[in-house]
């Protein structure tokens, strides 16, 4: 249920404080137990345009992450690509720092955005995610009855490669993702072969039960 | 009406650590560190002032040893209880990760069973202790010519196989099982002082440092210890076999002094009694001779080792911070680095703590 070119006006509490409804500019107003905001990213610019720099969403830098003053260079979230892009995440960022490094130590770099990959914590449950995982691609999924552990797999209906993953409570193997992706492997063998890419720690049991639904459930 | 339903799973809790005076060398923590101390310095040297508490465990040391309790048993008893406290807590603190309950129910049971309880069931039926789960170098006697001779020259059929498993062990099993596991199947699942540190000392983890300066002092103190248990081994062997040689007047003399620098002032003073103020794992990360064998062994001939996954490490330095051994964790996941040092005891905390799952404890 998406609601679209509508805001929050405001959020509401019940007689105890806690938050009980949403009152949205369209005049709408929706029952609600917990609120999730998502801002996004703004990139502070203030020092970069006092200094002169070129600045539009981001920082503008070229391909190497030089700003529009060849002797300042601008990584990370604060950077807005050639093409309008910002990267957001911390790898991506990582990888900027990396560029960098490389082009003020003379080398002759451009930059690359890294494999699409990102991990977080939220109320202490782990979440990773890489590749595309658009909900226009069709997906095998595993959801065990605890409800601490979801994972879904993204793969192209008509080629069956697959696109991207999403694991939350479960650890994943970056590398492994990075190849099957990259090299468009049939979901049908990640299924299989799905053991190779767990990261839980040993004694788990979640590799084991996530290869048995794997092998039970290929689509 | 619910909407929204959220299981949380219990994760590792370390908010305030940083800031307690307990946890972090405040007042409460030297106070906690004077007292252990003096309890080690009267165990060791003064024991008669602890006969009021010995007293106390006379009727359970008749029972469970048929024999009288000593301050050995008083301190093998607050040993114990101390392992089983703090290892209920440490269940509760890591109830989330099954890697840490099955390892702080495997040291408690080490430590109740086999250097509680056997031991005095050993001494009821032969009048002989003896510590299943400790083996040379780091109880040294066990192949000194004394008790090898006590195990193999008695005729008894126990004797001569409690004499047999700790040969055995010491020279058979500590290669293997460090091949296949690394010195984790030691240092953090079965042994007693790793077990007290794991337990006892797992409040006080975040204070070893992480120097270099530490790690270079430390790889010459650990193999010091292993190079004094080694010639000291030689020299009782051959005071043992040649009454006459040179070494013979000597050998008492040195093996008295081990046991009091060694075994006394370093394993148990500053080991234990310093956990509140320099971290739990002091003894086992610059003096045991035992981890240093098992270090060696791990660092070449080993399958064991801690992996990164990708570049996802965010360099916040949980790992490095709860490291008991000091081992810089972080330095090697931000570069995507296998960590694989001589030092580590494979106890999974820094894959515990680590907020994005970066690390993970590998025997492969």
């Amino acid at each position: 249920d998406v609601r679209c070119a509508t805001h929050v006006l405001k959020i509401l509490a019940d007689a105890a404080g806690r938050v009980s409804h949403v009152v949205l500019t369209s005049g709408e107003t929706l029952a609600a137990q917990l609120v999730v905001c998502c801002i996004g990213v703004e990139p502070t610019t203030d020092l970069a345009a006092s200094a002169g720099l070129d600045v539009a969403r981001g920082i503008v830098v070229n391909g190497a992450l030089r700003t529009s003053d060849p002797a300042v260079y601008a990584a990370g979230d604060c950077a807005e690509l050639p093409g309008g892009r910002v990267e957001m995440t911390w790898y991506a960022a990582r990888a900027q720092g990396e560029c960098v490094a490389s082009v003020m130590c003379g080398e002759t770099v451009v930059y690359r955005p890294p494999f699409r990959h990102d991990s977080a914590k939220f109320f202490d449950i782990e979440f990773q995610s890489c590749g595309l995982v658009d909900t226009s691609y069709a997906s095998w999924t595993w959801a065990p009855p605890d409800g601490m552990r979801f994972v879904r797999i993204a793969y192209d209906e008509r080629t069956r490669c697959v696109v991207g993953a999403h694991a939350l409570g479960v650890r994943m193997r970056q590398d492994v993702w990075a190849t099957w992706i990259n090299e468009g492997v049939s979901v049908d063998v990640v299924l299989r072969s799905i053991r190779k890419a767990c990261f839980d720690p040993e004694l788990y049991l979640t590799p084991q039960q996530l290869e048995a639904a794997a092998r039970r459930g290929a689509p | 009406m619910n909407l929204v339903q959220i299981n949380l799973p219990p994760s590792v809790d370390n908010n305030g650590v940083m800031t307690s005076s307990w946890k972090r060398r405040g007042a409460p923590a030297y106070a906690l560190a004077v007292l252990l101390t003096a309890f080690y310095v009267m165990v060791y040297w003064f024991p008669e002032k602890l006969a009021w508490l010995t007293i106390v465990l006379e009727p359970l040391s008749q029972w469970m040893r048929s024999a009288p309790a000593d301050h050995w048993f008083l301190y093998g008893t607050l040993y114990t209880v101390a392992v089983l406290v703090m290892g209920a807590r440490m269940l509760y603190r890591y109830r989330g990760n099954r890697y840490q309950m099955w390892r702080t129910w495997s040291v408690m049971l080490f430590q109740l069973i086999a250097a509680y309880i056997l031991p005095g069931v050993f001494l009821a039926i032969e009048r002989q202790e003896f510590y299943l789960t400790y083996f040379w170098p780091l109880k040294p006697e066990y192949l000194l010519p004394g008790s090898i001779d006590v195990m193999f020259a008695s005729g008894n059929a126990m004797l001569t196989f409690l004499g047999g498993w700790t040969l055995v062990m010491s020279v058979v099993a500590v290669p293997v099982l460090t091949y296949f596991f690394g010195k984790r199947w030691y240092c953090s699942w079965v042994c007693g002082c790793g077990g007290l540190a794991e337990t006892l000392g797992d409040p006080f983890r975040q204070n070893g440092s992480y120097s270099m300066t530490s790690w270079k002092i430390e790889r010459w103190m650990i193999h010091g210890v292993l190079a004094l248990v080694v010639v000291l081994t030689a020299v009782l062997w051959w005071a043992h076999v040649d009454a006459n040689s040179a070494v013979a007047p000597y050998a008492h003399a040195m093996w008295r002094g081990y046991g009091f620098v060694i075994g006394g002032l370093f394993s148990g003073v500053i080991g234990v009694g310093f956990y509140p103020l320099l971290g739990a794992r002091v003894w086992c990360r610059f003096g045991c001779p035992m981890a240093a064998i098992l270090g060696m062994l791990q660092k070449w001939f080993s399958r064991f080792r801690i992996t990164t996954n990708g570049g996802q490490c965010i360099s916040c330095g949980n790992c490095s911070a709860y490291c008991e051994m000091g081992i810089d964790v972080r330095s090697y996941a931000q570069r995507g680095l296998d960590i694989k040092r001589a030092s580590c005891v494979g106890c999974g905390v820094c894959s515990s703590v680590c907020p994005r799952g970066v690390l993970r404890l590998e025997n492969r």
